[in-house]
């Protein structure tokens, strides 16, 4: 669902890190292990906590009917 | 495709001959006819086989080649595609299924080719790479496929025809064969050796379920324990559908933080077991530490449990009709001070609902407390209760927040209301864990951080679990998995655990990798001892591998009783956790207790805690006594006279089996010796 806020294991705050790890990977094209080391993440629970994660809430969203259909009022109007 | 499949059929002109002489077609499980008598089976088959593959018009097997040429169907309107064609020996039966819902599977198709020159049979794949470069020049993978199957270079087969198939395991496999091939056709002379093989497949792994498919490195594990994985994985916790929030389902699990494995494999991505992983990878270490992870239990970090490791929510629905009859409809209301029935005269107990009999969305319903209030109209109708409290409780243990309230009318017009119920479920000692290796185990302890081994680089494991659970069930791709887990997440790139495949996935070339990393190449790590900040005599085996919580949690599971409801017509305790029954002392057990000569034991468990009771029985006659009134009235015996009555204390099922006995003219007595020796002697 949405990233931890914090490493499982060693405590390090990675949450706020994963949008800029996106960032970094599609729109400057670095390689993730570039990306992780530049957010410097050097500890492997850290890195697994970023690579790993799975974003879900996008696809959840999708079956939120109720802003769904507030979205499409606002677009008929 | 049926009707094509029955029309087009070459029907001989002589008289139909009867079922069962010769080659009897059937199509799905139908009888379709009989082949005529100067027509092979086998050479039926290939025709059909080359229908399906090709697509071109059973009558057209008879025309010249580049007509045939002309005939031939897409695949994807090939309406021939998924049939399925099999010939048994045995029965001599041609068996054709055009069914919906079976199961079929991609194969490479191999042909047999010959060489005149060198005299040499081969079998070979209609797959060339020919094939490989013309679809990269295709926008979709799908239309690449597409070519493939218009090339016959691959087939679905279903469970039927796979048995009548000889399928290789991979290339390498067809080649052996073309050697023993050749070996069988003498110098001078063509004849088709028998085929050793008609398909390959496309990749040895395909062999696997999807539930196979989860484990990595399975080829470097004991067998069975690969089989427990399959029966584990479907009890792992993940996020079961995106839909979930809008699901009603009667009980659920969901994972808060899923993670993808570090460790995958090839089919992995085709069944999207990436995109909605059950599980998460844990850093674990392999150590004793204290050793309350004794017998396949394991020691968790508290730390990281409180980060939100293996986090769960757990949801359940209840339901409730209003049946809506004339005259007397039933209502979903709060019941009031004019309802009897209640199971709680306190009024207060129906605070949790609102007037409608619903409670409010994220309103926190304790365990055995009200959540849909129902009204059923009393039997006999007076001025000051008209309705009778049939409402639906929260079970009991399953306290949570009401998460979803969903009112509707059924099919007969009856009103429906639902109530989801969901409460978060942290990790807790009891709760079982597993890797994807059958290494299942408890959690045994949750250690604070400050009582957690770490590694110099701060690394302190969330789980550790004992070398001990290795030895024994050899499960080496347990320690793969962690080993090249660790170069995954360093590296940061997927690691491929495909089985039966020739990368370059060794223990050796793993642990290179990961000493070039700057780490010690086995995996190892120095660890502190948290409680004495003395460093850990052995160096200890440490990485993340994927864990998957099972649905199995104490919390589901924990029970006790002292005393508690009975059965009505036994009075021994219910059976059952929920109804807070008692804990059954069977068979076994008494014999445990005999053998031990705890007769003491066995008289405590059997009477004075199931269903003692204590009657009278006439000392003359020895059939039950009666006596209304202890205190005023003297005992007498209705069936012999007498005045004397001895009270014994007998289990309830022993006076209810002498009542049934009496009730079929049968009378059972208890002779009772002499006060004192077994009864008490009343008067």
């Amino acid at each position: 669902m949405l990233i931890p806020v914090r490493c499982f294991t060693c405590g390090k705050v990675v949450g706020n890190l994963y949008q800029k790890y996106q960032q970094l990977v599609t729109e400057e094209g670095m390689s993730k292990a570039e990306a992780l080391d530049k957010l410097e993440l050097d500890r492997y629970c850290c890195r697994r906590m970023i690579l790993t994660h799975v974003e879900l809430i996008d696809h959840l969203l999708m079956y939120d009917v109720h802003s769904r259909r507030h979205m499409h009022r606002q677009q008929n109007q | 495709m049926r009707r094509a499949l029955s029309s087009g059929w070459p029907t001989s002109t002589a008289p139909p001959l009867p079922r069962g002489a010769h080659g009897d077609v059937f199509l799905d499980g139908e009888w379709l006819g009989v082949l005529p008598p100067n027509i092979v089976p086998d050479n039926v088959v290939t025709i059909l086989r080359n229908l399906r593959r090709n697509g071109f018009n059973i009558m057209a097997a008879e025309v010249g080649d580049d007509e045939r040429e002309s005939l031939v169907v897409d695949a994807e309107e090939n309406p021939f595609r998924e049939l399925s064609i099999s010939y048994d020996r045995g029965l001599d039966e041609i068996q054709l299924t055009t069914d919906e819902g079976r199961m079929s599977r991609p194969l490479l198709v191999v042909k047999q080719t010959h060489d005149l020159e060198q005299n040499k049979t081969e079998l070979v794949p209609t797959l060339q790479r020919q094939h490989l470069n013309e679809i990269k020049g295709y926008d979709s993978a799908a239309l690449g496929w597409n070519h493939l199957m218009n090339e016959q270079c691959i087939e679905y087969v279903d469970v039927e025809e796979e048995e009548t198939c000889l399928v290789a395991m991979d290339i390498g496999a067809l080649r052996q064969a073309h050697f023993k091939g050749t070996r069988r056709v003498k110098p001078g002379e063509i004849r088709d050796p028998v085929p050793l093989y008609t398909h390959c497949e496309i990749h040895p792994s395909s062999v696997l379920g999807v539930l196979a498919s989860l484990v990595p490195f399975p080829d470097h594990n004991q067998s069975p324990r690969n089989t427990y994985q399959c029966a584990m994985g479907k009890q792992a916790l993940g996020i079961y559908a995106l839909s979930f929030h809008l699901r009603m389902d009667t009980h659920a699990h969901l994972l808060h933080y899923p993670q993808s494995p570090m460790v995958t494999t090839h089919a992995m991505k085709h069944i999207h077991f990436t995109e909605m992983p059950a599980g998460q990878n844990v850093i674990v270490g392999i150590s004793c530490y204290s050793g309350y992870n004794q017998e396949d239990s394991v020691i968790m970090s508290q730390a990281s449990v409180d980060r939100g490791l293996f986090r769960t929510a757990f949801t359940r629905c209840y339901r409730d009709t209003a049946s809506r009859k004339l005259n007397n409809a039933e209502i979903f209301r709060r019941p009031g001070a004019d309802t009897i029935g209640r199971r709680n005269p306190d009024l207060h107990l129906y605070d949790t609902l609102e007037e409608d009999g619903l409670p409010r969305i994220g309103a926190m319903i304790g365990d055995r407390k009200p959540l849909i209030g129902k009204l059923i109209p009393t039997a006999v109708q007076t001025a000051d209760s008209q309705y009778q409290d049939d409402s639906t409780f929260v079970r009991p243990g399953e306290a949570g927040f009401v998460d979803r309230v969903v009112l509707a009318q059924d099919g007969d017009g009856n009103m429906v209301a639902r109530v989801r119920i969901r409460i978060l479920r942290v990790p807790q000692v009891g709760d079982k864990f597993s890797s994807r290796h059958g290494q299942k185990g408890t959690c045994g302890l949750l250690f604070t951080a400050a009582d957690m081994p770490y590694a110099l680089n701060g690394i302190m494991p969330d789980m550790v679990i004992n070398p001990h659970a290795l030895p024994s069930r050899m499960t080496i791709a347990q320690l793969m998995e962690c080993l090249a887990g660790k170069v995954g997440a360093l590296a940061a790139e997927p690691m491929d655990a495909t089985p039966f495949s020739s990368t370059a996935m060794t223990v050796q070339t793993i642990s290179s990798r990961l000493h070039k990393l700057g780490y010690q190449r086995n995996g190892n790590e120095c660890l502190i001892n948290g409680q004495t900040g003395i460093p850990l005599q052995a160096k200890v085996f440490m990485g993340p591998t994927f864990y998957q919580r099972l649905k199995h949690m104490v919390l589901d599971k924990v029970h006790s009783r002292s005393t508690g409801p009975v059965q009505a017509l036994t009075r021994q305790p219910v059976e059952g956790r929920i109804k807070s029954g008692g804990m059954r002392m069977g068979e076994m057990e008494k014999d445990c207790m005999v053998a031990h000569g705890a007769t003491s034991v066995l008289r405590d468990r059997l009477l004075f805690h199931s269903d003692a009771t204590t009657m009278r029985v006439c000392q003359q006659c020895g059939m039950p006594g009666y006596q209304p009134n202890l205190h005023s009235e003297r005992p007498e015996c209705r069936h012999c006279g007498s005045a004397v009555l001895v009270a014994i204390t007998i289990p309830y099922a022993a006076k209810l089996l002498m009542q049934e006995l009496m009730g079929m003219g049968i009378a059972p007595r208890i002779m009772t010796q002499e006060p004192g020796c077994g009864g008490v002697l009343l008067q």
